[in-house]
């Protein structure tokens, strides 16, 4: 997963304004219950989030939806599920792992790793070497 | 051999990236609960309107997941298209949306 | 570099690689033994690659080290750990008397435990590089009543019975292959070259059964490109025997597949091939997968048939 840099600075800006509404959520309700309430009834003291102003309300909303945004426009990276475009992505280079060619799902059939030729590959170097001087 | 097995015979599909996928869109699910449940919590909303938001942020985050991440082609990459996404989604975080909601409702409120 | 994206590195390159790319691949030997050993599996992943690729580079100081770095963790008597052991034996191997004793070493492990598969599959490799070929087909038939689910094993006969021309055997292996993985589009396209072989190979060039051959491949190839969107093989493979299919020789009353499906399937590799060639040659994005020297032998074949 390789994050861009304008998910980034997304991800931390509005991760600063969602720590300041809810910095602001707690300082208002702190004032809510040092303040008597106007009506001098303890009971009616209303402790539910209806009474939170409408500045604090829209800035935890477009915090939390900037920051989903951000988090999800930050490079995941899904598979195709169909062999047949997953294996052409793969033969032709579309799907890369580190910037390198994906080594193809069935190619192990055709080198047959368990009877590698070592001593043919080994003097294929050889005569390669010799050709480079 | 009905007609679903036919086309699997057909057209393959790798079951390797069939997990890898889930298991993407499921960590990216738990972690956008998460977040919602804070957003929950500083709003604090309480029963119903609480559950309400949740359905409503994985509606969006659904969304966002299949217009960032999938390109706009969800059939690609999960083999129920857009239903599995949401049903992934709405099912996959309530846990976590339930634990950061009741966290910050009592972190915030005194 | 971490341990994985140096194994990410082994595992990109082919069990085949480039002179060039061998070399480089051998150089990384020093660092990756410099690494504190963690005894995860990914680590002697790659231990076993690197010692593959010090052998191919005659980087015997090395390969040695890896080797006994991975027989004191697995020990001696690991199937697996003897068959590297074999091959460091016969990669240093000076002289033909001491190949024929790794050989003879090789029987005598087989014969105390028939079932150890890595030190039968050296033996048969082995057997194949002395020239012993009939021998080698032998051991591996052996191999397979064994084991008869191993698709590389099968893959390997099919190469054997190719090399020395038994073609229906060489197809016969390669369809079982396909009843084992039968999503392996590189074993299609295949048994479509050799099919294609087979065509070649036959002596009146309008008989019914090239025109039978040829469909064959092509169904082959046609399989292959289903399976793996743009394979450049399998569209070579297609533009090749519609291209034969379509010789004026070849008597059209033999023929199963309509001209004008024969026709369409030649313009649709011929625009794929086109499509391919051009974006490799500028470099583009979604094309530096394809081998060079394939993308060249296409060329060549665009500009024989246009």
């Amino acid at each position: 997963m390789t994050r861009s840099l304008p998910s980034k600075l997304l991800i931390a800006f509005s991760s600063i304004l969602l720590a300041h509404a809810c910095y602001s959520a707690h300082e208002h309700s702190l004032l809510l219950s040092s303040t008597p309430s106007p009506h001098d009834s303890p009971s009616a003291t209303p402790i539910s989030g209806t009474t939170l102003p409408l500045d604090i309300t829209l800035e935890t909303l477009i915090s939390v939806s900037l920051l989903l945004v951000g988090i999800i426009s930050s490079g995941w990276e899904l598979k195709p599920i169909s062999l047949r475009s997953y294996a052409g992505g793969v033969e032709s280079g579309r799907i890369l792992l580190d910037g390198k060619k994906v080594a193809g799902l069935f190619d192990g059939l055709e080198e047959r790793p368990g009877f590698l030729d070592v001593r043919k590959q080994r003097k294929e170097f050889a005569d390669w070497v010799k050709t480079q001087g | 051999m009905n007609a679903e097995e036919r086309d699997l015979l057909l057209n393959p599909i790798v079951p390797e990236n069939l997990v890898a996928n889930s298991k993407t869109i499921s960590d990216l699910h738990s972690l956008s609960s998460s977040l919602l449940g804070i957003a929950a919590g500083i709003l604090g909303l309480e029963s119903y309107s609480g559950f309400l938001f949740y359905l409503l942020g994985t509606l969006f985050v659904s969304t966002l997941i299949v217009t960032f991440v999938m390109g706009g082609k969800p059939e690609v990459y999960s083999r129920g298209g857009w239903k599995d996404v949401i049903a992934a989604d709405v099912t996959g975080g309530v846990m976590g949306f339930v634990l950061t909601w009741t966290l910050f409702f009592g972190l915030v409120r005194v | 570099m971490s341990v994985s994206s140096l194994l990410n590195r082994f595992r990109s390159a082919s069990a085949y690689p480039a002179p060039s790319e061998s070399l480089s691949l051998s150089q990384l030997a020093p660092s990756i033994l410099n690494l504190t050993i963690t005894d995860t599996p990914e680590q002697w992943a790659l231990y076993e690659s690197l010692l593959l690729s010090t052998l191919r580079t005659a980087d015997d100081t090395s390969a040695r080290l890896i080797l006994q770095r991975l027989s004191d963790r697995f020990g001696n008597d690991n199937a697996r750990i003897m068959a590297l052991q074999g091959i460091y034996d016969e990669a240093t191997a000076t002289n033909q008397s001491q190949l024929e004793e790794v050989l003879k070493n090789y029987t005598e492990v087989l014969k105390a435990d028939p079932t150890n598969i890595p030190i039968a599959k050296r033996r048969i490799t082995l057997l194949h590089h002395l020239s012993k070929k009939s021998e080698a087909i032998s051991a591996l038939t052996t191999l397979i009543d064994l084991n008869p689910t191993d698709a590389e094993s099968w893959s390997q006969l099919a190469q054997f019975y190719f090399e020395v021309s038994m073609y229906p055997q060489a197809i016969y292996c390669l369809e079982e292959v396909l009843l084992i993985l039968p999503n392996a589009y590189n074993v299609h396209a295949r048994l479509g070259e050799i099919s294609f072989v087979v065509a070649e190979g036959l002596n009146g060039s309008a008989s019914k059964e090239v025109v039978e051959k040829l469909e064959a491949s092509l169904r082959w190839y046609l399989r292959s490109v289903e399976l793996c969107d743009g394979y450049l093989r399998g569209y070579y493979g297609i533009k090749m025997v519609t291209g034969k299919l379509l010789d004026s020789k070849i008597s059209a009353g033999h023929r199963t597949i309509p001209e004008e499906k024969v026709n369409k399937l030649n313009s649709i590799a011929t625009v794929q091939l086109n499509d391919i060639v051009a974006g490799s040659e500028k470099g583009g994005k979604g094309f530096v997968g394809y081998d060079s020297a394939e993308v060249s032998a296409a060329k060549d074949l665009l500009a024989a048939t246009s």
